[in-house]
């Protein structure tokens, strides 16, 4: 697994703080995947265009930074209006998320 | 500059709930602060904030949020003015990870109602300390 891990500064949360808080960011994260994928079925943009919006920003705030850049790359597609490819974007999205939670399970012991 | 001995009262709003809560625990941990609002409704804010009658002295703003979006929170924040009685005007930082030129422009009007900052996500507490010291004088240090 080629994970860049999450990475704890000082000037961030204490890594206790952090695992505590670690779980109810991979609830939302994942949430979130499963109404982007209804948004792309319903071709919602605006919604899918928010939610990776969204993914991004609290995807990065926890340093999950590969979760981060998915849903940057989905993100910029969108703006660009370079939607062909989509699908592929949002199922490796998907991946990421749970490599990154998989990761988190060994690295961190959260449930 | 504002004169203040303690951070009394600091609003987070950000669509995200886990963001909300990781920013609280990092403000938390620094220990300025007395009251940490979240809310990942901005329409729940400004209810908050009519209902209290007092406006928080920071507000940390995301901008893309769905239903309200951050400037639509700025416009029925100033409508707020008329309503709540301060001497004040809180500090808005706006939060995101890309401003864009629209959004900087757009930023400008709000200026006079106390929008003077951009920090990019994720918050950290340099740009926290950062912030109290640029506008806030006398706050005290743990």
């Amino acid at each position: 697994m080629t994970l860049t891990p999450p990475i704890l500064e000082p000037t961030k949360l204490s890594y206790e703080s952090f695992v505590q808080l670690l779980p109810f960011f991979f609830i939302e994260v994942k949430e979130d995947f499963i109404l982007l994928e209804k948004s792309f079925e319903t071709k919602d943009i605006d919604t899918i265009r928010l939610l990776t919006h969204k993914m991004k920003g609290s995807s990065a705030s926890y340093g999950a930074t590969n979760v981060s850049e998915k849903a940057r790359l989905l993100q910029s597609m969108i703006d660009s209006g370079k939607t062909h490819s989509m699908k592929e974007e949002i199922i490796a999205l998907g991946k990421t998320i749970e490599e990154a939670y998989h990761y988190s399970r060994e690295r961190f012991g959260i449930s | 500059m504002k004169k203040i001995k303690k951070i009394k009262k600091i609003l987070l709003i950000d669509d995200s709930n886990a963001v909300n809560s990781r920013n609280e625990s990092l403000l938390r941990e620094m220990g300025l602060f007395d009251k940490i609002l979240k809310y990942s409704n901005p329409k729940l804010a400004i209810e908050s904030i009519k209902s209290e009658g007092n406006l928080p002295d920071i507000i940390f703003l995301d901008l893309q949020m769905p239903e309200m979006d951050g400037f639509n929170f700025l416009d029925q924040y100033i409508e707020l003015k008329g309503v709540v009685e301060t001497d004040y005007k809180p500090l808005i930082v706006i939060v995101s990870d890309h401003l864009g030129f629209e959004n900087f422009d757009k930023s400008k009007y709000y200026k006079t109602y106390g929008v003077l900052e951009h920090i990019k996500k994720p918050v950290d507490k340099e740009d926290v300390l950062n912030l109290l010291e640029e506008h806030f004088e006398g706050f005290e240090l743990p």
